[in-house]
């Protein structure tokens, strides 16, 4: 079987959550002819997960408040950076040592590395989670994790889809489904509330095994 | 999970219609975060009833593999075994046995069910860059050990292994002219 060709939609990107494992894992997008591919890496080990265009069924970006939390950490970072190195420029006053001189050259570059981060941060633009759902699962695309990204990545996967499943859905068709799945499943959910509950109940003798809690496993009655 | 019903990742309540392809992002009536939502028809799409094996009726009759009193419906395109409707795994219009499945996602001969490799060329490098005295020799026997060993699914150049080998052969040699100085 000849090798499949992909075309790369996202970097690699630090999965959240697994830092704490203390183990490196990155995550990618790929673009395959028929399928969407996540590839995990893992130290030295590449774990892939394929969604296939005619599987997927709904894929939702959720907008987090990542952007707004560490544009605060890091605009806080670089006014202490910021200000302490003025304050050593202005308690060195007109005697410039090279003690000074290094001393100010080392806090500058340090606050120039976090405007560094701070400016890339901002172009990266606000976070989110991408989610993508299919009949038997809901994965999290955790290499989806800024906006812009997602809406670029999903203006690539969104032809493949449509191509795949024979058509887009209108919002408004959407909602014509969506009502037409959910309407004969009223009466059924009308009748269930009148099934008397007692009846249902089974009737439980002393030496039986009894089950009060779902959690704690079946016991015997003494 | 067959209900076209999707639920809110943060709050999990159940998102109502209007949420669906819109161009911009709609907040969750329920908790109110900003959510960007794409529906595709395979969302509505009833799942097909698996089929059921039917049995041998008539004597002669060929009959599957694993289930004997079973009429069989297709061969088996890894192992030319009679499969019954039960054990007959469509896969990319190739029928495959339960076996010969598993045994293609083991062992990597089928490709689309491949879920993982492992990367000996990362090994190789992570040793060479590894300043320590018996890395080198390490990195430099994995990397031709694994040389013709399948590569990552999406880059298939040895650029890693080369960059490995070029590396240890440096370190042995600035080992090596450290120990002759000492």
């Amino acid at each position: 079987m000849p090798d499949i060709q992909y075309k790369r939609l996202t970097r690699s990107r630090m999965a959240p959550g697994r830092l704490a494992l203390a183990v490196r894992t990155r995550s990618s997008l790929w673009l395959g002819p028929d399928h969407l591919l996540r590839i995990d890496a893992e130290n030295f080990r590449e774990n892939y997960k394929r969604f296939y265009y005619r599987d997927i069924q709904a894929i939702l970006v959720q907008k987090t408040d990542g952007f707004r939390n560490w544009n605060i950490i890091l605009g806080i970072v670089v006014a202490g950076l910021f200000v302490l190195t003025l304050s050593l420029i202005a308690s060195s006053g007109a005697r410039w040592t090279s003690d000074t001189i290094g001393t100010v050259c080392f806090f500058g570059f340090i606050v120039a590395l976090f405007v560094l981060i701070l400016v890339l941060h901002i172009v990266a633009g606000p976070t989110c989670r991408t989610y993508l759902r299919t009949a038997v699962q809901i994965e999290e695309l955790s290499s989806l994790g800024r906006i812009k990204m997602a809406r670029h990545a999903l203006a690539e996967i969104h032809p493949f889809i449509v191509a795949a499943q024979g058509g887009a859905l209108s919002p408004e068709s959407v909602v014509a489904q969506m009502r037409e799945w959910t309407a004969p499943t009223a009466p059924a959910q009308a009748i269930a509330p009148t099934a008397p509950a007692a009846t249902v109940a089974p009737t439980v003798t002393p030496s039986e095994s009894v089950v009060s809690d779902p959690i704690v496993p079946p016991r015997i009655n003494p | 999970m067959s209900s076209p019903l999707i639920q809110c990742p943060k709050c999990r309540a159940w998102l109502v219609e209007g949420i669906f392809n819109q161009p911009d992002f709609t907040p969750c009536p329920a908790c109110g975060v900003p959510l960007l939502a794409e529906a595709f028809p395979a969302l509505f799409r009833k799942i097909a009833a698996g089929q059921s094996a039917e049995p041998v009726m008539v004597e002669g009759e060929s009959s599957c593999f694993y289930h004997p009193e079973k009429k069989a419906v297709a061969p088996c395109d890894g192992c030319g075994r009679f499969l019954c409707a039960l054990c007959d795994c469509l896969l990319h219009g190739q029928h495959f046995c339960p076996a010969c499945l598993e045994t293609g996602a083991t062992k990597g001969k089928i490709k689309s069910l491949e879920n993982y490799r492992p990367r000996y060329d990362e090994a190789a490098l992570a040793l060479a860059i590894l300043p320590l005295l018996v890395t080198a020799p390490i990195a430099i026997f994995v990397a031709i050990r694994y040389w013709n060993a399948p590569g990552s699914i999406v880059r298939r150049t040895k650029a890693r292994f080369i960059l490995a080998i070029i590396l240890a052969i440096l370190q042995i040699g600035v080992w090596v002219l450290l120990f002759s100085m000492a």
